[in-house]
């Protein structure tokens, strides 16, 4: 038996076909652009996704016996507001989530509403790239367009509901539209009143293992699918991917080192941070999840090696770097400001400590440990909410480096743990519906059986304790600086 | 036979230099050499002075062997040296234990006590100096405590220069500019101040004859001549202390003339005609008699550059291998083509910690403020703009006691650099002129001679002829107005990491305890 993943990601989408067991027989993905109408604006047609969808899957289920074929799951780039007309058609290109139109709305969300209300409502605050900011955009900027909204939905779920017909989301996706109360699940009232719009408009929410419909005739027909393959609500893409890196049930946690580094954690238990430090948002396995983001993290050694260092041999440069936790200098990972904890967007990248003894494998590994503290301070929060975390799996790019390993076991006290298999949101899509099809009893039942660890790093208690002070001038550095950045700012 | 040539001995650190000038200010040959420095404690640092001698006298017979100079030719000698070196001598001149250089720390407790014995602030007020263990009267105090066999025996404290000249004449010496060693050295009327000796148990008569830098102490003795390659009856003036001959040597002869100085290390001397005092800067004579040099000393000079191309610019490097220039010259043309204020990178260059005017050995080095758009042009301007940040820091504390500089006479390494030196012209709001400084500090020494000689009948006759301005960097107004922002963000960034910089200490001293 086949399942299916779609990852409907920012620039392309990827399909993995895989077997009951977990593995993976066949990829294959489609390109479509995105489009910069302004700067700072980021939109894509949903057309686009949906036909280079059903052309990627022609690849995918060319030469596989396409009976075996039984489920259809979804991972999917988050926010972005998709909006059809009662006649089902699009009404404007989708605002992504990474599109900076709506700092006035999310202003007005923060600071007039009140991050305390929103957490309230929502257990979360806005950020410019949710999805309640860019429905406000729409309603003042385009009220005409706005007028005739009859379906609100999330990028993967408009491809379920050409597949299906079905006008469905799931809990980790809403929980990214700050419109959606994350604790008892459901749209927020409040939140739906504020945005101007009906739960009529919204999709009928589903866990993400959920069968929500079968796919219509004539698209199996098309595809040459049998015409009873069940589709699942799916994911958002991290939490998608937490699914396929088997972070679902109580205290697993991952981190992604990737352009972005974030740290997820799994949690059979609602939990908010009072400062709002972390997102918390609804999990793919039916419980809950934190979620910190740094933004600069593997992209912070790209900038240092190619940019700074003039140099393409990252390996070698990184080869020669001992003496973990000694290291005399500093590193705040803000190249773009940050996200967890601090919510700073003025905040800048600071080298602090140097001295004349100082080398270039001293500035390598602060840059390296910074990012690992920046992902502590998210860590050590959700600690706080009383979260009891033993391990930690470690993907994306920055996880090559066998040094970051080593930095982030020893900076974490924590055992890291490196998969066989790093697949990502396409993955975490087509293990959902495997449980949706009734395969598995539970996604953590599926997570035991497909995720395999290839290799471990333990911390060394000696380094750990170098580091837990390192640490402590670590996290003194952004308060001390706050005020500044605030100021250079104006400049 | 006529008299054609003035000869400097620059007694440095890490070394002794020979120079031969004509009457001009061109050198006629030059000699290097090199002695140890011993550090048998931490915190101590010491020399002999035999040493020097040796290396002195063997250099001075090479070079004019070397060049062919008939030492009779040799219309006088100056000779400078390192601050604060503390030489115990007997009667006959013999050194009674190694000198113990500016950088020996080891006399603390005894800085400590003088503090409590006589009050920090009024010896601050006699001395104009800080009470550090760097400076000449802890050592002795320290000496008398810890080696009394010594101090029963000593005859005379002499300092460096003062040393070498004894070798050359068999006279002792002391010259006003080394006087600030001496925290009963009253350094506004010039005197000994007993009641301060005696309230430290310290006899002036340790102290050898007060001179101006340009009189003559003696002649060069028979011995010595044999030792040398000289003739005796050859000149010797008391000289002084090497800054303030390098301040001469790069032509700061007026009231407002200010040194700066682009080494390893960086500072400035401004020239003052009153002692104007400041607790957070050093004063001491200048090298010209009833002038005073209001001086403070930085720890970013061309040394931060140093270290960037020695840690990080591999890629300065090998495009300078390719193109045949130095990476130092690739810099500077990538730091040209950024924006005054290095688009909101700040550097901090406190990477010894800092001296003047904070005083904080427990700073470090900062970068602030990058960002993707950042490359590593931003970060090399960044950091002359820092250093130049540092310089403006000490001037504007001058000022406070109303020492205010007007023209900027750069020297040192990073005034090769048009870029840099620019920077510090914008940074500052001061016109800089950059005079031909390779050898300012020797040229400073032979000035003297030729004064003590009567080559030169004034300080101006002197610098005229000697001194020559390569370039003129006028201040930009524009610029200037976007460094003053920048400036004030700088002086706040410190203040804002002051605490990380002291915890940040911390922890490595216990890491590495």
């Amino acid at each position: 038996m086949y399942f299916i993943g779609i990852d409907l990601g920012t620039s392309a989408v990827k399909l993995l076909l895989m077997d009951q067991d977990g593995k993976i027989i066949k990829i294959a993905s489609r390109d479509y652009p995105i489009l910069f109408p302004k700067l700072g604006w980021a939109e894509q047609n949903p057309e686009d996704w949906y036909v280079q969808t059903i052309d990627g899957l022609k690849e995918l289920l060319s030469d596989i016996d396409k009976e075996q074929v039984a489920g259809i799951g979804f991972g999917g780039q988050m926010h972005g507001l998709v909006v059809l007309d009662k006649d089902d058609n699009v009404i404007r290109p989708t605002i992504l989530w990474n599109d900076n139109r709506t700092a006035a709305e999310t202003d007005y969300l923060n600071y007039e509403i009140g991050k305390d209300k929103l957490s309230e409502y929502t257990a979360n605050i806005a950020f410019a790239g949710f999805t309640a900011p860019k429905i406000l955009w729409m309603r003042k900027h385009e009220p005409e367009n706005f007028e005739r909204i009859a379906k609100i939905m999330l990028p993967k779920d408009y491809i379920a509901y050409k597949l299906t017909g079905v006008h469905c989301s799931d809990p980790s996706d809403a929980s990214g539209t700050i419109f959606y109360d994350v604790k008892n699940k459901r749209w927020s009232k409040e939140m739906m009143e504020i945005c101007g719009i009906r739960e009529d408009q919204l999709p009928t929410v589903y866990e993400s293992y959920e069968v929500v419909g079968t796919i219509k005739e004539d698209i199996a027909e098309e595809l040459g699918l049998r015409k009873d393959v069940k589709v699942v609500a799916g994911a958002g893409d991290n939490a998608a991917a937490a699914v396929g890196t088997g972070t679902v049930g109580d205290g697993k946690c991952n981190i992604s080192l990737g352009t972005s580094g974030t740290i997820f954690i799994s949690s059979k238990s609602f939990g908010v941070d009072k400062n709002n430090a972390l997102h918390s948002f609804a999990h793919a396995d039916g419980n809950y999840h934190l979620m910190g983001v740094v933004l600069s993290a593997a992209s912070c050694n790209k900038w240092w090696m190619e940019d700074i260092l003039k140099t393409t041999d990252f390996a070698g440069e990184q080869k020669n770097i001992k003496n973990l936790g000694k290291n005399h200098v500093y590193f705040l990972p803000y190249l773009m400001g940050e996200r967890s904890p601090h919510n700073d967007p003025n905040a800048r990248a600071t080298f602090v400590g140097m001295t004349m003894e100082t080398s270039r494998e001293d500035m390598t590994l602060a840059m390296m440990e910074g990012v690992t503290f920046a992902i502590r301070d998210s860590y050590e929060i959700a600690k706080s909410l009383g979260i009891n975390i033993e391990r930690t799996n470690m993907c994306g790019g920055g996880a090559k480096s066998p040094l970051w390993r080593k930095i982030l076991a020893n900076v974490l006290n924590l055992k890291v743990d490196i998969l066989e298999v790093e697949e990502g949101p396409a993955l975490g899509g087509a293990m959902l519906a495997a449980v949706g099809c009734g395969l598995y009893s539970s996604v953590e039942e599926i997570a035991q059986k497909v995720v395999k660890i290839k290799e471990t790093v333990e911390p060394d208690p000696e380094i750990v304790e170098l580091y837990n002070q390192r640490y402590e001038v670590f996290k003194k550095l952004y308060p001390s600086l706050k005020g500044f950045f605030k100021e250079m700012h104006i400049d | 036979m006529s008299k054609k040539f003035l000869l400097a001995v620059d007694l440095g650190t890490s070394g002794c230099k020979i120079t031969v000038f004509d009457f001009n200010g061109k050198v006629m040959g030059s000699w290097t050499g090199e002695y140890q420095t011993y550090y048998p404690h931490s915190g101590y640092a010491e020399q002999d002075p035999q040493e020097w001698w040796q290396v002195a006298s063997h250099g001075i017979r090479g070079v004019l062997e070397k060049n062919t100079i008939d030492p009779r030719e040799i219309a006088a000698i100056g000779v400078d040296g390192t601050s604060w070196a503390c030489i115990p001598v007997d009667k006959e001149g013999t050194p009674l234990r190694p000198a113990m250089l500016w950088l020996d720390r080891r006399a603390q407790k005894q800085a400590d006590w003088m503090k409590e014995r006589s009050g920090e602030e009024r010896l601050v007020g006699i001395s104009g100096n800080p009470v550090d263990p760097a400076y000449i009267t802890p050592k002795i105090l320290w000496i008398k405590e810890n080696e009394p066999e010594v101090y029963k025996k000593t005859y005379k404290f002499l300092q460096s220069n003062a040393y070498l000249v004894y070798k050359l004449t068999g006279q002792y010496s002391q010259d006003y500019s080394q006087g600030y060693g001496f925290h009963f050295f009253n350094i506004s009327t010039g005197s000994w101040q007993e009641d301060i000796a005696d309230e430290l148990g310290i006899s002036i008569d340790f102290m050898a004859p007060l001179y101006h830098c340009h009189e003559v102490v003696g002649t060069v003795t028979a011995k010595a001549a044999e030792e040398t390659g000289l003739v005796s009856g050859i000149p010797v003036v008391a000289g002084g202390l090497d800054a303030a001959c390098c301040t001469l040597g790069a032509g700061v002869i007026n009231p407002g003339q200010t040194q700066e100085q682009g080494g390893q290390a960086g500072g400035m001397s401004i020239q003052v005609d009153k002692a104007l005092i400041h607790p957070k800067l050093i004063l001491g004579y200048h090298v010209i008699p009833n002038q005073w040099l209001l001086q403070g000393g930085t720890v970013g000079g061309s040394g931060t550059l140093r270290w960037f191309n020695e840690q990080l610019g591999s890629f300065e490097r090998l495009l300078g291998r390719e193109r045949g220039m130095s990476p130092y010259e690739i810099m500077s043309h990538e730091a040209q083509g950024i924006s005054p204020g290095s688009d909101g990178l700040i550097f901090l260059p406190y990477m010894a910690g800092e001296r003047s005017p904070i005083w904080d050995s427990k700073a470090r080095g900062v970068f602030f403020g990058l960002s993707y758009d950042k490359t590593r042009a931003h970060m090399i301007r960044s950091i002359m703009e820092g250093v130049a940040f540092s310089l403006l820091h000490n001037l504007e504390t001058a000022e406070e006691v109303g020492a205010k500089a007007q023209i900027l006479n750069s020297v040192g390494g990073a005034a090769n650099s048009h870029v840099w030196t620019q920077i510090k012209a914008d940074v500052t709001g001061k016109v800089i002129h950059v005079p031909f400084s390779d050898h300012a500090t020797s040229l400073g020494a032979a000035i003297l001679a030729g004064l003590g000689a009567g080559v030169y009948s004034s300080f101006e006759q002197a610098v005229s002829e000697t001194v020559r301005i390569q370039r003129i960097h006028e201040p930009d107004d524009k610029n200037h107005r976007i460094y003053q922002d920048y400036y004030r963000l700088y002086l706040d960034l410190y203040e804002r990491l002051k605490e990380s910089f002291e915890q940040l200490h911390y922890m490595q001293e216990m890491i590495f305890r």
